[in-house]
């Protein structure tokens, strides 16, 4: 029997800066394809973390000018549609919600964009969602930003994760999971801690308390894209992103 | 090493409206799909450099074989034989404007622009009486408004074109004073830049051509660079020679030009020379491009469609020696290609290369709707290379 191989959609781009960013959106859109854009189809990720400095800023920077890239593919109908999802990440380092929004905004504006004002939209369908959308000067599709974890708090994807599986009531089981894994890798002893020369900085942590959580599964797993089954994305910030992703990238037929 | 041209702007040349390159580098390779306008950019580039003097027109003009549909074009009873009617073509819609203001204009963003007015001019007497009482009646032209103009209604009227440079008046060509072979009508010392075109066809009938400028490279110190791309194709190649050729059975066919000139082999460790024309597309394709590159000096070298006759393989080497080139000899470079290759190893040498930039520019058609299907270019410079985007970019 053949095999049909995946669909990526070159016209539909998601800008995610590192590599379980896109992992995690990936097994999203083909664990969710029925909601999203069918069968074996996805848009086309695109990865723009510089591995070698995985730092905030360079991530940042990074994805400006992979953002101008994209951009000019507009100008003749290479693309379709963008989004991007970033981390809000940290004050303290060098991110944040306000600042990685002025960060985009700034680029963006550059290109001939603009942020509209409310937080909450409406599409065409009259289809209401959440997130940051910026509006062209010319005329080109609308682009879509997501920050992590919910658009208005500070953190990471792994927060968005954490957050749908411990506020979700309807789980009580995966709820427990969760806030066990967080006990357990709380009271490691400081002695493997320095030993293993474990940074305490706090994305570190968030990834630990995740991948001990993916390790209580019954298929125990060492990616985040494990944790796309256990959240319910019909519940909390889960349906927001959900709205997003299907506002952002409607099916096909549907354009 | 600063480009020549630093930036490009294309006005009303031929299906150019308005193309604005805003990046060029040293070396440039223009990508897009077929009608794209590439070999259009290429094409006002020759015309830049070369003043849009009228025998480099006409011979444009004979290769699009533009200049047959003089007749077609018929306009009124004019004397369209010897007006340069055909010239239509090179403005957008392949007709002349119907405003004075719409001239072609091609050069750089900031300046230096080489502008190719058409306009009508009214032929008047002029009597000037001298002091001994006799009259000298001489005649006259004075431009006039062609909004306010209808052509038909005044034998005294003559279209002209006139071309200027940052301005300054190159020439006037008037109806029916025109000959393409024929020079006096230009009035000032052309401001040329030395331009070579290498075309896409791959044809020995050029060997004529290259056995010429092979004259001008053998026992130079440029001799190096022509060893060195053939190399590229046949590790074993020793030799260069242009021999006189004999005639072969075609000469007795009505209308066969044969070469007088062959380019000759030797490979090591053979004793007989070998004909360039028998060792494949690559050696002659390459051949064609360095001469070109080493003739070019100081000026540009225009390329159209660059991957032809050369395999995928051996085309980084072969762009490492044209980056090599371009700074060597002061040259700009630019080439065409449909090719995805191509771009890749054309990528490869801009992120190595720290001396000589290099961009890539696709041209393509708006969707904006301030500007709905014009012709575009998007550039892509060293720092756009690196991205994920660039690379996943679709060029045909």
């Amino acid at each position: 029997m053949a095999i049909r191989k995946e669909n990526i959609l070159k016209d539909y781009v998601l800008l995610v800066e590192g590599k379980s960013d896109k992992q995690f959106f990936e097994a999203v859109f083909r664990n969710k394809a029925d909601k999203l854009l069918g069968d074996k189809t996805i848009p086309q990720l695109v990865l723009v973390a510089d591995e070698l400095n995985p730092d905030s800023g360079n991530c940042k920077h990074s994805l400006i000018k992979e953002l101008v890239i994209q951009i000019d593919n507009f100008k003749d109908d290479k693309l379709k549609r963008l989004g991007i999802i970033v981390d809000a990440d940290f004050k303290n380092n060098n991110g944040g919600v306000e600042k990685t929004m002025t960060f985009i905004s700034d680029a963006l504006f550059n290109k001939g964009y603009l942020k509209k004002e409310a937080g909450i939209h409406s599409d065409s369908n009259n289809a209401i969602f959440k997130g940051f959308v910026f509006e062209s000067d010319v005329g080109y599709p609308d682009i879509n930003v997501w920050i992590m974890p919910n658009n208005t708090d500070d953190g990471y994807l792994e927060y968005f994760i954490k957050d749908n599986i411990i506020e979700n009531k309807k789980d009580k089981l995966q709820t427990s999971l969760f806030e066990y894994a967080i006990e357990c890798f709380s009271k490691i002893p400081e002695y493997l801690i320095s030993k293993q020369n474990i940074q305490h900085r706090d994305i570190d942590k968030s990834k630990a308390e995740l991948a001990t959580y993916l390790a209580f599964q019954k298929n125990p797993s060492y990616s985040i894209a494990a944790a796309v089954n256990l959240i319910d994305f019909t519940q909390l910030t889960a349906k927001d992103l959900m709205d997003w992703l299907i506002h952002t990238f409607p099916k096909v037929e549907n354009l | 090493m600063k480009p020549r041209l630093s930036s490009l702007k294309i006005e009303n040349f031929r299906m150019l409206e308005n193309l604005e390159i805003k990046k060029l580098g040293n070396v440039n390779l223009i990508v897009g799909k077929n009608n794209s306008g590439k070999s259009t950019v290429l094409e006002a580039l020759r015309v830049y450099a070369g003043c849009a003097n009228p025998n480099l027109l006409e011979k444009i003009s004979l290769s699009h074989y533009e200049r047959q549909s003089v007749k077609a074009v018929s306009l009124d009873d004019k004397n369209i034989e010897t007006f340069p009617v055909h010239y239509q073509h090179f403005f957008s819609g392949r007709k002349f404007p119907d405003f004075d203001s719409i001239t072609i204009s091609i050069g750089g963003i900031d300046g230096d622009t080489l502008n190719i007015h058409h306009s009508l001019l009214e032929r008047y007497e002029e009597r000037k009486e001298q002091e001994d009482g006799t009259v000298i009646v001489s005649t006259q032209n004075k431009l006039i408004s062609k909004e306010n103009y209808n052509l038909s209604f005044n034998l005294n009227v003559v279209q002209s074109i006139a071309v200027a440079k940052n301005n300054k008046l190159m020439y006037r060509l008037l109806e029916g004073m025109y000959s393409p072979f024929n020079q006096q009508h230009i009035m000032v010392n052309l401001d040329l830049i030395n331009c070579k075109y290498v075309s896409s066809s791959i044809s020995s009938l050029l060997m004529n051509k290259l056995g010429k400028m092979w004259d001008k490279v053998g026992f130079s110190s440029d001799e190096k660079y022509i060893y060195e791309a053939l190399k590229i194709i046949h590790p074993d190649f020793e030799a260069l020679q242009f021999v006189a050729s004999v005639e072969d059975h075609f000469s007795q066919f009505k209308g066969y030009q044969p070469n007088s000139r062959l380019a000759m082999v030797k490979l090591f460790g053979e004793d007989k020379k070998i004909p360039l024309s028998s060792m494949g597309d690559g050696m002659l394709r390459i051949l064609s491009l360095i001469l070109n590159l080493i003739s070019a000096k100081d000026g540009f070298l225009l390329i159209d469609e660059f991957e032809n006759g050369l395999h995928y393989s051996i085309q980084p080497k072969v762009w490492a020696l044209i980056f090599k080139m371009a700074k060597d000899f002061n040259i700009q470079v630019f080439a065409t290609t449909h090719s995805k290759d191509c771009v890749e190893s054309f990528s490869e040498e801009v992120l190595k290369n720290d001396e000589v930039e290099g961009v890539v520019i696709r041209m393509s058609r708006s969707v904006a709707k301030n500007n709905l299907n014009a012709v575009i270019a998007i550039e892509y410079s060293e720092e756009s290379m690196t991205t994920a985007s660039y690379q996943n970019m679709e060029v045909r």
